[in-house]
């Protein structure tokens, strides 16, 4: 009983991570049909913030050193402005724009801002401490749960609750949510359309930057593609959860979650390495039954 | 006399693709060791870009995936013609017959077309009615799904080490032959029935979304043979490279080929091919200015990395600014007010909307 | 003295699809304005350049003088042309209050958006009773009043709307249209109406446009127009300019 609960802690807290990520992108294809290739490079722009640029393995911490109450909005800050500037570069000029060249924009993105690093940055990952407790384990019963699990848990819950207060309460959250639904007569009814987006990308950049410091606090090292395992489970996690629709996003990231540590933990040995495999074909066989999703936005049936 | 020249004219978009190919596949005469290399390594992106030509610009959805058939055809033709001393101890897990055999280049380039298109066919049955933008999404999954498997089923692939000692016969020469060959099947099945029944298909947004028995079947048709040709592509590679690893065939070659062929224009073969050699010479260009260009007494150079940096920002110019690309969804033809090409120009101009 | 809204002659295409062939109107401040035509006219089209959502590639559209083609739809509504759409549009996943308040958020005064926001919802009580229920959920007639009370929440000075019947029974009909007419009484608005049948705006509008194949047809005041005939004619398309053949357009 005690290693299936062990595993299911596990689960949750690989869970929060993909279900924030999820949100991240999720939000955006909601709000403005892009599925944005780019969003786990935003996590590594954060985390390679976190150091002094050189080539070097060791890394110094540049703004990791910093106390965390100046390290973490500073971090979400600069994810932010990576967000906002691609964009104003790249998705402004392309809002009407299929959906197709949207998706190839994006890629575009992706591809620039990873390189971006690797040229900056050097090709070999580097090693970063940010902080030496994470590991530490505290005891609940007879489970051991690392600090950092819990952390991340409690980290996850409180930006899903202000998430949605927002989106439920302020003026801009509702706008928002009414441009997710109908973007032009949002419009019609002097909602500001590159405000909105705006604003989007900007929550977008938040939940990324917060990611991009649990993951280098878990994986102690940083690298230029290490946003890549990230959002591909993310994306995997909003196609089950149900695109277009947030609280599919995060019910999506906390299934995969679960699966992939399920599989891990409980596939034969031979058969673990082909994890991924069993995960995307996972998709497509959600994307065959119930295209529209776990928990289906009412308004994305026609969209996929 | 009359009617052999006026179906020459009608079909001539081909013809001249494959004659300005032959301009350039004439360097490889006078060009140095690494001019074959870069030559051979073109043609072989044109089969792949034709490839993924024929069934994004024909149906209109993008498919990221077309690279994983590319893998499957390269090991294919690796199975095929690598050395049966290597294959008895690393790969074990292939067929008695491919172990203990040497295959010539043909059965090689032929599983490499034919394994390809089996898997297309089987994924094709499954996917091909879901709507654009599900299927995209289903052809990533099946990218990842083929790395995943390519790089840890040992037995067969030797995993994420090497198989080595293929023979390398493939050149400058015979990339283009190939490239023709591409070509040839590409428009072949632009000016089919089928082809032109997918292309009308494709503008009209009802008609995409649906899952109409009709555009399922005519698409999948194209994928298939998409996925033979891109596979006919990786059989290429494998035979050029003499070494083979999974590693290349990931997202940052999906995202190249995909580049090419927008930045080509993907409505059209002529965009396919052209993409393919405008970003060869820029890459080639930025290449070059990396490893530094000697003015005076030193060496002004490029930061490395900025031969990929600069293909994602020529790409993302290109969709902002001319969204079908070098070719416009026009096909090559010879200026001519009486001879009127079969190819038709494939886009309407997008309606002018307030943002 | 210069009509609040001139359309000059705007000509719109979707890819190859002429929608509008040179369409021109005015509306004066107060007035209520009736466009008619078929299926198919450019009704829809016409709403949609004036709001912002299409761009006319030729002619104009002035607001109090200033041109506003080309503008972005939420510039045009924060200069006081709201449109209610053809198909309702409501905010489905949002509740009636929402879908309310979205229409208030572009005043800057909040006072008044609130006071505004009670007398509609003293004029139209059913909305009042389903205020937390997700706008998906109305009836038709009830989704019509939300999206007439919502796009006059911007306090628009023309309030556009596309074809306002379809769909409802002619007793929610009349009660829409006696919605509209009280509240351009009490909140001194111009209306800009479509519609497909004529007998019911006969009675209220001030002048009357045929618009028939992308262009109008007819043009005049309600009073003269009375007896039907010529509107008859302009619509159907009898006489000369039958002719032209009735083009599809969005």
């Amino acid at each position: 009983m005690i290693p299936f609960l062990q595993n299911l802690i596990d689960a949750v807290s690989l869970g929060s991570i993909y279900a924030l990520v999820a949100l991240g992108i999720g939000l955006l294809f909601g709000i403005l049909r892009l599925i944005n290739f780019a969003h786990g490079d935003f996590i590594t722009v954060g985390a390679y913030a976190l150091i002094v640029p050189s080539a070097d393995v060791t890394a110094r911490l540049l703004i990791g050193g910093w106390p965390w109450p100046l390290m973490i909005p500073t971090i979400c800050l600069i994810v932010i402005v990576a967000a906002l500037l691609t964009d104003a570069l790249v998705f402004r000029p392309l809002r009407r724009a299929s959906s197709p060249t949207l998706m190839i924009a994006s890629f575009a993105v992706s591809y620039i801002i990873q390189n971006g690093v690797l040229m900056a940055y050097g090709a070999r990952p580097k090693a970063v401490d940010l902080w030496s407790g994470a590991n530490s384990q505290i005891l609940i019963g007879e489970l051991r749960v690392p600090m950092l699990q819990l952390v991340t848990l409690v980290v996850t819950l409180v930006l899903m609750g202000g998430l949605t207060l927002f989106l439920k309460k302020t003026p801009y959250g509702i706008q928002m949510r009414a441009a997710a639904e109908d973007f032009r007569m949002a419009q019609y009814l002097g909602v500001r359309g590159n405000l909105v987006i705006g604003l989007a990308f900007a929550i977008s950049g938040i939940l990324a930057g917060v990611v991009s410091l649990l993951t280098t606090t878990q994986s102690g090292s940083l690298s230029h593609m290490m946003g890549v395992p990230l959002a591909l489970f993310a994306f995997v996690a909003v196609v089950v959860g149900g695109m277009g629709s947030l609280v599919g996003a995060v019910v999506g990231g906390f299934t995969i979650g679960l699966i992939v540590t399920m599989l891990q933990a409980y596939l034969p040995p031979d058969l673990r390495a082909f994890r991924d495999a069993f995960a995307f074909a996972f998709v497509i066989l959600v994307l065959l039954v119930r295209p529209s999703g776990l928990v289906p936005a009412r308004n994305t049936i026609e969209r996929v | 006399m009359g009617t052999a020249m006026r179906l020459l004219a009608r079909h001539q978009t081909p013809l001249l693709l494959i004659l300005c190919l032959g301009l350039i596949a004439g360097f490889s005469l006078v060009g140095g060791d690494a001019v074959q290399v870069t030559l051979t390594e073109m043609f072989i992106r044109v089969v792949v870009v034709v490839g993924l030509f024929v069934f994004i610009g024909n149906s209109g959805i993008i498919s990221f995936g077309q690279v994983g058939f590319m893998c499957i055809g390269a090991y294919a033709a690796a199975w095929a013609t690598a050395e049966p001393s290597f294959k008895q101890i690393m790969l074990q897990g292939l067929p008695v017959l491919l172990q203990e055999n040497q295959l010539p280049f043909w059965a090689a380039i032929l599983g490499a077309i034919v394994l390809p298109a089996l898997v297309a066919f089987g994924l094709g049955l499954a996917i091909m009615r879901l709507s654009g933008t599900a299927a995209s999404i289903a052809t990533f999954a099946f990218l990842i799904i083929v790395n995943s498997v390519y790089a840890n089923w040992d037995s067969v692939t030797a995993g994420v080490s090497s198989i080595v000692g293929i023979p390398t016969v493939v050149g400058p020469w015979t990339a283009y032959a190939f490239a023709g060959l591409a070509i040839l099947a590409a428009y072949g099945f632009q000016v089919s029935r089928f082809g032109l029944m997918l292309r009308a298909s494709r503008d009209d947004e009802v008609a995409a979304s649906a899952s109409a028995v009709k555009v399922v079947r005519m698409r999948l048709v194209a994928f298939v043979l998409s996925a033979a040709i891109t596979g006919m592509g990786g059989g290429l590679y494998a035979q050029f490279l003499g070494i083979l690893t999974v590693d290349p065939f990931y997202l940052s070659l999906s995202f190249i080929t995909i580049a090419m062929l927008v930045v080509g224009g993907q409505a059209s073969l002529t965009g396919a091919v052209a993409g393919v050699v405008a970003v060869t010479a820029v890459v080639e260009v930025l290449r070059v200015l990396e490893r530094g260009i000697a003015l005076g007494g030193t060496t002004l150079a490029l930061p490395a990395g900025s031969q990929e940096i600069g293909l994602g920002l020529v790409m993302a110019l290109i969709l902002i600014f001319r969204p079908n690309g070098l070719s416009r969804g026009r096909e090559l033809v010879l200026p001519s007010r009486r001879l009127k090409p079969a190819a038709p120009s494939a886009l309407s101009p997008q309606p002018e909307t307030a943002s | 003295m210069a009509p609040l809204l001139a359309v000059d002659n705007i000509q719109v295409r979707y890819g190859d699809l002429v929608a509008l062939r040179g369409v021109s109107l005015t509306v004066a401040e107060g007035e209520v304005v009736c466009i008619i035509g078929p299926n198919g006219a450019g009704k829809s089209t016409t709403m949609a350049a004036i709001a912002g959502g299409v761009v006319p590639h030729a002619g104009d559209i002035r607001l109090d003088g200033a041109s506003i083609r080309g503008e972005r739809p939420e510039k045009i509504a924060r200069l006081g042309v709201s449109l209610v759409p053809e198909g309702r549009h409501v905010f489905g996943t949002l509740t009636v209050d929402e879908n309310l308040a979205i229409g208030g958020q572009l005043r800057g005064d909040r006072a008044a958006a609130r006071a505004d926001r009670e007398r509609i919802l003293s004029l139209l009580p059913r909305l009042g009773e389903r205020l937390h229920s997700p706008a998906g959920r109305l009836s038709g007639g009830e989704q019509q009043m939300l999206a007439v009370a919502r796009a006059v929440m911007t306090r628009p000075r023309l309030l556009l709307v596309d074809e306002p019947s379809l769909g409802l029974a002619p007793k929610i009909i009349d009660q829409i249209y006696e919605i509209l007419l009280d509240l351009r009484r009490q909140a001194s608005l111009t209306l800009l109406i479509n519609e497909q049948s004529s007998t019911r705006i006969l009675k209220h509008a001030d002048r009357i446009s045929v618009l028939r194949g992308g262009r109008i047809q007819l043009e005049g005041r309600a009073a003269d127009l009375k007896d039907g005939e010529a509107i008859r004619q302009a619509y159907f398309g009898f006489g000369e300019r039958a002719a032209q053949p009735a083009e599809a357009s969005a």
